[in-house]
């Protein structure tokens, strides 16, 4: 070590001590303009902008549900700012891509969480992340209102997370109880991706298949994007079922339905909502063909309305976005876009029912806002049940929400034409509660 | 007998799309010793390019022809002018290989950039079929098998009885020794990536139009079946990759049939990591002096 002269404080050169001083300064003001989510929340009255993440994958085979968060998101977030926002705030709606995977999910939220001083909500809706992702929200104090079905979260500890859709076991239930008393079929092949968002509907179709005496004559959980499943459509053909139920990615059903249609299958398909979007309907067809698609295929979706005031205002704010959304028009009847316009919607409302924006404080009226005495389907009636003093139960598009002490809330079925997405037979709960053995 | 007939037949449909892009990747790395890793990117825009020239033509004929082209030009303007400039400024190896990371990336984002995240879709056909015992084949399923078996005989000829097969074997061997017998190497590993090209393009059409759909990824989620049946073969052989090809095309059918449709992709590369631990140069490639990528 000889030779080296190790430069103390005072010998170091004036330039240094400056560049060093000048980046110690920078850095205390950087954190004082930086609140955690949790601590340096906005108040009342203050005049920033308030921001809803849409927290979904815009990138990757999953980027159309992104979209769709993002179109509820946005069209409510029009319909707020229309109506003078919430507390002297206008609210925006953010795009945070996650990727679809939890490996970029995870950085993702964090990077969210650190970087969004004025970040009072996020809505979300992708299964396979909600257990990397939503702990983190709630150690935040950030208020999530998610569509995923992550069956795990039917129980949920977390105080921050509320779901308005039921979780995949639920979906697989409805799925048994459609074939069960919509179809008379008995003889059933169950077909999905082997990735954890299709398989989780899968242990509810069993079981409800069990509770209705239906019979899984073929369970198969296909690889993904493959480049043919002629030998399991041959496993799947063996077994003789009357129905198929499936859920797998757009590319993947793609191949499957063509080599279906190849080996002469000519049968009933039934699809989860997995199956809702733009990318599956163009592989769909791409493989059957429209009519055939529209003949043989439903797809058992959590049912939304399609009139009356709250939908009405929801598509009036569709429509009206214009270029922000990808699909307008389409997207009226998407279940998947009405339900991040609700949450969007609820969270908006929770803020003006308790007068506060900072989402430690909001959060609980989360649930007190779907119990009041005055039934509201718009923001405008909500703000001014609210003004004069009432309580106020949203009814938005999704319909009436009631959450357990889970901080779930399930909802109607359908089965739904595939291209119009119009219901062709409602599953009643009676029926899903029969295939769930009550 | 059905299933066992499914498996064969279906087993030789994913061995023939397998072999061609193989026999392209194994052929390109032999003669220039360039692990191109863009090659599944690559073998996306070819899609995307047909399907854009063409007017989203279903036409197998059209679709292979336009294809190639595409797959050849990319290649080149990849192999030739992009890496063949990092090469003459002495990158090797390691460099290389991250160069044709960043070129597949850019190729598979650009590509998402430009269309959206979205799938694109051809309509819908109706092919003629033929039954073979209860199992049956599309046309477009035929045709693929036999275009890939030509296309292997072809290579094959190329490689054993023209010129320029020799030049490329030459050059794959020794590169000065070729020099010192006339051959110009840098105009032999052009060929090579035109010729890698051309298949990649073919190999990507007949996805694509089989399929029915795809999106800016298919290539790369293709690539890295293709490139195990390149190695299971031994990499630089463009016959062990037909043979690697067959045996992850049979072997991946008659896992999902016999098992589980989830052991699919698992059995590929258990298949490779058996054939790699007693055979570590793979099936067919001579095992040599340890060979310096880009030496």
């Amino acid at each position: 070590m000889s030779g080296m002269k190790h430069r103390t404080w005072r010998a170091a050169a004036p330039g240094a001590r400056l560049a060093l001083v000048g980046g110690l300064v920078g850095l205390a003001l950087a954190a004082c303009g930086t609140s955690s989510p949790s601590g340096g929340s906005p108040s009342a009255g203050g005049s920033s902008t308030l921001e809803v993440a849409a927290f979904s994958p815009f990138t990757g085979p999953n980027a159309p549900y992104g979209y769709f968060q993002y179109t509820g998101c946005v069209s409510a977030v029009r319909v707020i700012n229309a109506a003078g926002g919430v507390l002297g705030h206008h609210l925006t709606c953010t795009i945070v891509d996650n990727r679809g995977e939890p490996a970029d999910a995870v950085p993702a939220a964090n990077n969210m969480l650190a970087s969004s001083p004025h970040l009072v909500g996020i809505v979300d809706g992708d299964s396979g992340l909600m257990s990397a992702t939503v702990p983190l929200f709630n150690q935040a104090h950030i208020p999530d209102l998610s569509a995923g079905g992550d069956v795990q979260f039917d129980t949920s500890s977390y105080p921050y997370f509320w779901r308005t859709t039921p979780g995949d076991d639920v979906a697989g239930y409805t799925l048994a109880a459609y074939v069960k008393f919509g179809t008379g079929f008995t003889r059933v092949a169950a077909v999905f991706g082997n990735d954890q968002a299709a398989q989780g509907n899968v242990p509810g179709l069993v079981s409800g298949a069990r509770h209705l005496g239906l019979n899984i004559v073929d369970k198969e959980a296909i690889a993904l994007d493959q480049t043919t499943y002629e030998t399991e459509v041959q496993r799947i053909l063996a077994a003789h079922p009357q129905v198929i139920v499936t859920e797998s990615d757009p590319q993947t059903a793609g191949v499957l339905l063509g080599n279906l249609k190849q080996a002469g299958w000519t049968g009933p398909i039934v699809g989860t909502s997995g199956t809702l979007g733009v990318d599956y309907d163009k592989a769909a067809i791409a493989a059957l063909g429209q009519a055939a698609y529209e003949a043989h295929f439903v797809r058992i979706i959590q049912y939304a309305q399609q009139s009356g005031a709250a939908w009405q205002t929801w598509k009036t704010a569709l429509l009206a976005s214009g270029k922000l959304v990808k699909n307008p028009a389409g997207d009226e009847t998407a279940i998947y876009a009405e339900l991040p316009y609700d949450h969007t919607m609820m969270i908006a409302l929770a803020m003006l029912a308790s007068r506060s924006a900072a989402p430690a404080t909001f959060n609980p009226y989360i649930q007190k806002i779907t119990q009041g005495s005055t039934v509201v389907h718009t923001f405008g009636q909500a703000k001014a049940a609210l003004a004069a003093g009432k309580t106020i139960d949203y009814v938005g598009v999704t319909g009436q929400i009631s959450f357990d002490k889970y901080h779930n809330s399930g909802g109607l079925w359908a089965a739904e034409n595939p291209v119009t997405n119009l219901p062709v037979k409602l599953v009643s709960a009676q029926d899903i509660a029969t295939a769930e053995g009550h | 007998m059905t299933l066992l007939l499914s498996i064969i037949i279906f087993g030789v449909y994913s061995a023939a799309l397998l072999a061609i892009g193989a026999v392209g990747f194994t052929l390109q790395f032999g003669v220039t010793n360039v692990l191109n890793l863009a090659f599944g990117s690559i073998l996306t825009a070819c899609i995307f390019a047909e399907y854009g020239l063409t007017g989203h033509s279903t036409n197998i004929w059209i679709a292979m022809a336009v294809g190639a082209a595409s797959g050849a030009v990319i290649s080149l303007l990849v192999g030739h002018v992009v890496v063949g400039a990092f090469l003459r400024r002495g990158a090797t190896g390691f460099g290389i290989a991250m160069v044709t990371i960043a070129i597949s990336l850019m190729v598979q984002f650009g590509l998402e950039a430009i269309q959206g995240p979205y799938i694109l879709a051809y309509a819908a056909t109706t092919h003629a079929t033929m039954k073979i015992g209860g199992v049956v084949l599309s046309s477009g399923q035929l045709t693929t098998i036999i275009v890939a078996v030509l296309a292997m005989v072809a290579v094959h000829l190329l490689l054993r009885t023209t010129k320029l097969g020799l030049a490329m074997r030459a050059t794959a061997a020794d590169v000065s020794l070729t020099r010192g017998c006339g051959v110009s190497p840098a105009r032999t590993r052009a060929v090579a990536w035109l010729l890698s090209g051309a298949l990649c393009g073919l190999c990507g059409v007949l996805l694509g139009l089989g399929e029915g759909s795809f999106s800016s990824s298919t290539g790369s989620d293709f690539f890295i079946t293709l490139a195990a049946a390149a190695v299971l073969g031994g990499i630089g052989k463009p016959s062990g990759a037909m043979i690697g090809a067959l045996l992850i095309g049979i072997m991946s059918q008659a896992a999902a049939a016999v098992i589980s449709p989830s052991y699919k992709t698992i059995a590929a590369w258990i298949i490779l990591i058996a054939v790699l631990v007693l055979r570590p140069q793979g099936i067919l490639a001579e095992f040599a002096a340890e060979r310096e990528l880009v030496a």
